[in-house]
């Protein structure tokens, strides 16, 4: 039978639910569909996230059609719904269409196991085409791959011996391939068993060390359990392999510190400052891991990575959200390096009302920079008296107060002060008055 | 070996434009504006802003390359000049506004003077990404050896 028939007649029964801002899509999107075999009455459309996951709590249409970003944010959250109501993956479908078409966003796509990944702008007569094949392939799954998604969807739903059956059948009928073993690693990490699952996983990246879902189960797992060498090992296959999914930069950077392989903090932050491409849909990690970076870059004396260090902070500080410990972590960089107008820029226009403790004493390190120590001290003091604390405000207030020739005693009060808040701290605040 | 973090990882095919109304004699420069929607084998379908097109206009479309591009602080006549990767005139076929905010529409735009091989490279150039998209994709997901 030819493709179009089988999917003709697949999808006669089948309801689908699209969710687009965009009129223009959701007509091409009707358009496609009702080619496709989908009667015209079985469809639903939301322009909100709100009224999609309330049609698809409703109707639990099979078929989701959906923008990829909406309100500039990436719909998880209706992914991870359509998974929930389905969790054997077999029969139902998500189709996601996306206006960034970068690598990075598909493989990140791809790990939410939806089923199709479609970019825009298109033409419609290749997005009927693409996703006619698309399912075609997941209607003429082997038995095989039905009896995995069942397990996946056992283990989704938390049905874990009914999800070892299967996993054991599968490993059965399949012994070289990896999957089985991939799936009977995920019921192990489910019920808690991570060093089991690992050693189960490993077992599978041993029959093929280019399987993506093994990798990023190893690497996940290696750094849940702090074993920085091995997860490291994993990200060089990972990365010579695949894609980057961005919501593991953090730990691929959190693994190079740990494993002192520092060079590849700097070729990070070198190639994503000059990446003049969008990144909204992957800049909360991205965002985080220049901010490590910077950080990390900051503790070398020669300051050799100096301007490196700035670029990635204005690059971190432009993905993310002001008053977000990211944002913070930049500004703080950024005063190591002396930047205090630079910083001053980013905190004037945020009102003094809306500002942490933690930007207030950013403030206040700033005023030490570039007013001076005894302007510093009288902020400090007045943040102090309108009950803001942290660490750093005692910090300036002792230096400052040393600078412009406190009295010991007055000194050491500032000193017992701060070691009551912070008792943690109270070595390093009596250092400073020696 | 080290963990490999590829530049081509985050690049994306984007084009922006930007268009000279003839019919009105209007400019209109801002990309940030200009959405493509869909392209058609002749046309394309955008969305700009409701006041700058009526249906029976034709536009000259000026496509950039990137997301940031230098727009010419005057739009050449010939449609030709640094930058511009392409373009093309089309009459407004069908305007409509959007439903969540009314001061843009989208058009529709049938080409009616335009480089044909041209077009064909831009629209390969999306369907070339799509392919890789969707090859890498693939490589992701489960498969059956």
């Amino acid at each position: 039978m030819k493709n179009d028939i089988v999917v003709k007649e697949y999808l006669k029964d089948k309801t689908a639910l699209v969710v687009t801002e965009s009129s223009t899509d959701r007509t091409a999107w009707k358009k496609v569909f009702v080619e496709l075999g989908v009667g015209i009455n079985k469809f639903y459309s939301a322009t909100s996230l709100k009224e999609a996951l309330e049609i698809l709590d409703d109707k639990s249409p099979e078929i989701l059609f959906s923008s990829y970003q909406m309100n500039g944010e990436v719909i998880d959250s209706l992914i991870e719904a359509h998974i929930v109501k389905f969790p054997d993956r077999t029969g139902h479908f998500c189709f996601v269409v996306s206006e960034k078409n970068s690598l990075a966003v598909t493989a990140a796509a791809a790990e939410s196991d939806i089923d199709g990944l479609l970019i825009k702008p298109y033409n419609q007569l290749d997005l009927t085409d693409l996703i006619e094949k698309t399912l075609f392939k997941a209607i003429n799954l082997s038995k095989d791959l039905v009896l995995f998604n069942s397990a996946m969807g056992d283990i989704r739903s938390g049905q874990y011996e009914k999800a070892q059956d299967g996993a054991e059948k599968y490993i059965l009928a399949k012994p070289e391939s990896p999957n089985g073993y991939y799936l009977h690693g995920l019921i192990k990490s489910a019920q808690g068993e991570l060093d089991e699952a690992i050693k189960i996983w490993n077992i599978g990246h041993g029959k093929e060390r280019k399987h993506h879902k093994l990798l990023c189960s190893l690497f996940d797992g290696y750094i849940e359990n702090k074993q920085f060498s091995e997860s490291y090992r994993i990200a060089e296959i990972l990365t010579d392999e695949f894609p980057i999914n961005p919501k593991r930069i953090p730990n691929f950077i959190r693994a190079s510190l740990t494993t002192e392989n520092f060079q590849n903090l700097i070729t990070f932050c070198q190639m994503i400052v000059d990446v003049d491409d969008d990144l909204t849909a992957v800049r909360k990690p991205i965002a985080a891991a220049l901010a490590i970076s910077g950080k990390h870059l900051l503790l070398d004396p020669n300051q050799k990575n100096r301007d490196l260090i700035i670029l990635a902070a204005k690059k971190s500080i432009e993905l993310s959200d002001s008053q977000s410990k990211i944002f913070e972590t930049c500004l703080e960089n950024l005063i190591e390096l002396g930047k205090f107008e630079l910083v001053k820029e980013y905190i004037d226009p945020i009102a003094t009302d809306d500002q942490s403790t933690e930007l207030l004493t950013i403030d206040l390190r700033v005023s030490e920079g570039t007013d001076g120590p005894e302007s510093a001290f009288i902020k400090a003091q007045n943040l102090l008296k309108i009950n803001k604390f942290s660490p750093n405000i005692y910090r300036v207030l002792l230096r400052a107060g040393k600078k412009i020739g406190k009295t010991s005693s007055q000194l050491e009060d500032i000193a017992f002060d701060g070691a009551k808040k912070f008792p943690e701290l109270k070595d390093e605040f009596f250092a400073v008055i020696k | 070996m080290s963990i490999k973090f590829r530049q081509n990882d985050f690049q994306e095919v984007h084009y922006c434009c930007v268009f000279v109304n003839q019919t009105s004699g209007f400019e209109f420069r801002n990309y940030k504006q200009v959405k493509i929607e869909e392209f058609h084998g002749k046309g394309i379908t955008i969305i700009l802003p409701t006041n700058t097109c009526n249906v029976g206009h034709n536009l000259m479309l000026l496509f950039f390359k990137g997301r940031n591009p230098k727009v010419p602080k005057v739009l050449p006549e010939q449609g030709e000049g640094k930058g511009i990767h392409y373009s093309a005139i089309g009459k407004v076929k069908i305007k409509s506004p959007l439903e969540k905010n009314q001061e843009f529409c989208t058009a529709k735009i049938d080409f009616n003077q335009f480089d044909k091989y041209g077009w064909q490279e831009l629209l390969d150039e999306y369907r070339e990404k799509q392919e890789e998209v969707t090859s890498t994709f693939s490589r992701i997901q489960i498969n059956e050896k």
